[in-house]
């Protein structure tokens, strides 16, 4: 092998794994973050209500993200979100899907978001993090919270 | 030899449901004893675990089902509750009762087995399980009533709704344990959406409502015994060995229940030397499937509890004859889309298939005798042909809803909770390992309760048919 291709393939073989490490290793907070930032780029959100979120979710003696997101489901939202494009896409987009809406999820059920009927034009504010078993009866979208809409 | 007039194994439903009747029916001098393997986790204590409070040392001892049974196979999981309670402690509080004709597979649809027993025969049974367990339920059912539900149903969500409409018996609020007003020291169920351990203490548990029986004089309870097997003598069992500390103890009994689940009542019958063909043979639940339904322009709101509904539409028709018939159960979890204006414009149900019990998945011995050893080898080809139709199915029945996408899972969960099978009831000892009122073909003075008396497991939940299933063989027998 000549000097110049082998010297070109290690420069890839590096960026690669540098790459890959960032993606592997990067902190799952700060990967979530981004997602809220990003999927609630329509709402009235400071980022400090997310911030507040997580030091929240990190103090409580349950933590929710570690419950929700197991090792292998961080893994596959972190590659899906760097490698995925509009030509190509790693395998299990569904799963990918449904764990960046629950990300999303988590944070908003955490906030006044939903309590105030999903009313896009109200400054959105953390109240406490969503845990049924710390405050019962919380499912926003239930009888309780929309009274008319059921039979 | 310390000597009972009943040991009963277990404190679940089988069990549980089994000993309030027998309890009504026999006089102040009975003698009955109740071995339970695990310990009282009261719900208190539980709630306390979940919030990673501090709970007491003898809780935090509390036994899961995990290596209890020896098993190797990753795609499919087989979970119970082994503590005072049974599983009650960990259902999700579903009650539909089964079809008419799910007692007749193999007489109209020419697969599994008939029951020995009809709709009408355990109708009576339905309704004072229902009592019981103060179900609240719709007046519109797929399957006759006599009577209204103890308790009103519980609301539908605006997706329900307009299936509900559309298919009048075939969707409707799903028949529930989990209480729709206060009744007793139940809280109302106010939709906390984890039912596995509600936080309000709203669906039926044995500890909730049928603790008192076993606090009756005729009754001793010994909890942390682990029965091996019946002690047998000519065909008829004279008692039970059972395991507490590490030690082999014997007790008598005039009349033996095994209330445990379907994995351990076969298992102790085994160990008793049970030489019937059909003893551990057809261990089975049902397969369940989960499919996200995005919409064009419906907000997803307004039901109450986890699970709103129960749609009907494909479950018991002429395609049962070729594939499983399907129960569709309506989530309510508080899931949304990341999509600015469309974050409930979502729903998600559950396709759940009922499966042919096959002779090759099975309960064994090991050489472990307090550990079963399971075989499951994967379900029929029956319960995939319905994986088949299923896109087909939701295409034909909700089409009409205004759909923008739907993703399906394709995969089955691991489990629906539900262990059956392992000691189906039957005419005669040639098809089944018990007869019509539970009771052994061999050992005629053992009761065997359970979902594992079901010869065919329907697409339905099996616990209030287990439970009507007790009840009736105790006001049969005694």
């Amino acid at each position: 092998m000549r000097r110049r291709t082998f010297l070109r393939l290690a420069g890839f073989a590096t960026a690669g794994i540098a790459i890959g490490g960032y993606i592997a290793f990067q902190n799952f907070e700060k990967f979530a973050s981004k997602i809220i930032l990003k999927d609630t780029a329509s709402l009235k959100i400071d980022p400090a209500e997310i911030d507040k979120f997580f030091k929240a979710v990190s103090e409580s003696k349950f933590n929710v993200m570690d419950d929700l997101f197991p090792f292998h489901h961080r893994q596959l939202l972190k590659w899906h979100y760097y490698i995925d494009n509009g030509l190509f896409s790693l395998p299990y987009k569904v799963n990918y899907n449904a764990y960046r809406n629950k990300i999303v999820m988590i944070f908003l059920l955490s906030t006044n978001f939903f309590i105030n009927r999903m009313d896009e034009s109200k400054p959105v504010y953390f109240t406490s993090v969503y845990d049924p078993y710390q405050i019962p009866c919380c499912n926003p979208f239930s009888n309780l919270f929309y009274p008319e809409a059921g039979a | 030899m310390e000597k009972f007039d009943l040991v009963i194994v277990g404190t679940g439903f089988g069990a549980s449901f089994f000993l309030k009747k027998y309890l009504e029916k026999s006089p102040p001098s009975r003698k009955v004893l109740v071995l339970e393997r695990g310990i009282m986790f009261p719900h208190a204590e539980r709630l306390k675990e979940r919030r990673r409070e501090k709970i007491a040392e003898e809780y935090a001892k509390a036994g899961s089902y995990i290596g209890t049974y020896e098993y190797h196979n990753s795609d499919k999981t087989w979970v119970f509750e082994p503590n005072f309670g049974g599983s009650s402690n960990c259902w999700t509080g579903c009650t539909p009762r089964f079809l008419p004709n799910d007692f007749k597979m193999k007489s109209l649809y020419g697969v599994g087995q008939d029951w020995p027993i009809g709709y009408t025969d355990i109708a009576p049974y339905y309704d004072e399980a229902e009592e019981i367990m103060m179900i609240g339920g719709p007046a519109l059912t797929p399957f006759p009533r006599n009577k209204p539900y103890p308790l009103p149903p519980q609301k539908l969500s605006s997706v329900d709704k307009l299936l509900a409409n559309r298919y009048r018996e075939l969707y409707i609020s799903q028949p529930t344990a989990r209480a729709t007003i206060p009744v007793g020291i139940r809280n109302g169920c106010c939709s906390s959406g984890v039912c596995e351990l509600c936080p309000v203490d709203s669906k039926f548990t044995i500890e909730n409502t049928l603790s008192s029986i076993f606090k009756d004089p005729r009754v001793t309870l010994r909890y942390n015994t682990t029965v091996l097997s019946l002690i047998i003598e000519n065909n008829n069992a004279k008692g039970v060995i059972y395991q507490k500390e590490g030690k082999n103890l014997e007790v008598g009994g005039d009349i033996i229940a095994l209330g445990g689940n379907a994995i351990f009542n076969a298992h102790i019958l085994l160990a008793s030397g049970d030489k019937s063909y059909y003893t551990g043979r057809g261990l089975s639940d049902q397969r369940g499937t989960f499919a996200t339904f995005y919409f064009h322009d419906l907000d997803n709101l307004g039901g109450s509890s986890s699970i709103t509904a129960n749609g009907y539409m494909f479950y018991d028709v002429e395609s049962r004859k070729n594939y499983s018939g399907c129960i569709i159960e309506s989530f309510n979890e508080p899931i949304i889309r990341s999509e600015p204006g469309k974050w409930r414009k979502i729903a998600k149900f559950k396709f759940i298939f009922e499966d042919l019990p096959n002779d090759n998945n099975r309960v064994l011995l090991s050489n472990d005798p307090l550990k079963p050893k399971l075989e499951y080898n994967g379900h029929d080809k029956y319960v995939d042909k319905a994986m088949d139709h299923l896109e087909e199915n939701i295409q034909k029945y909700f089409s009409f809803l205004p759909i923008e996408k739907i993703e399906f899972d394709n995969y089955f969960q691991k489990s629906e909770f539900h262990i059956c099978a392992t000691t189906r009831m039957g005419n005669e000892q040639k098809d089944s390992v018990i007869d019509k009122n539970l009771i052994h073909h061999q050992y005629r003075n053992v009761f065997v309760l359970g979902s594992g008396a079901f010869p065919t497991i329907t697409p339905a939940n099996p616990t209030l048919t287990l439970s009507a299933l007790s009840l009736m063989s105790a006001d049969k027998s005694f």
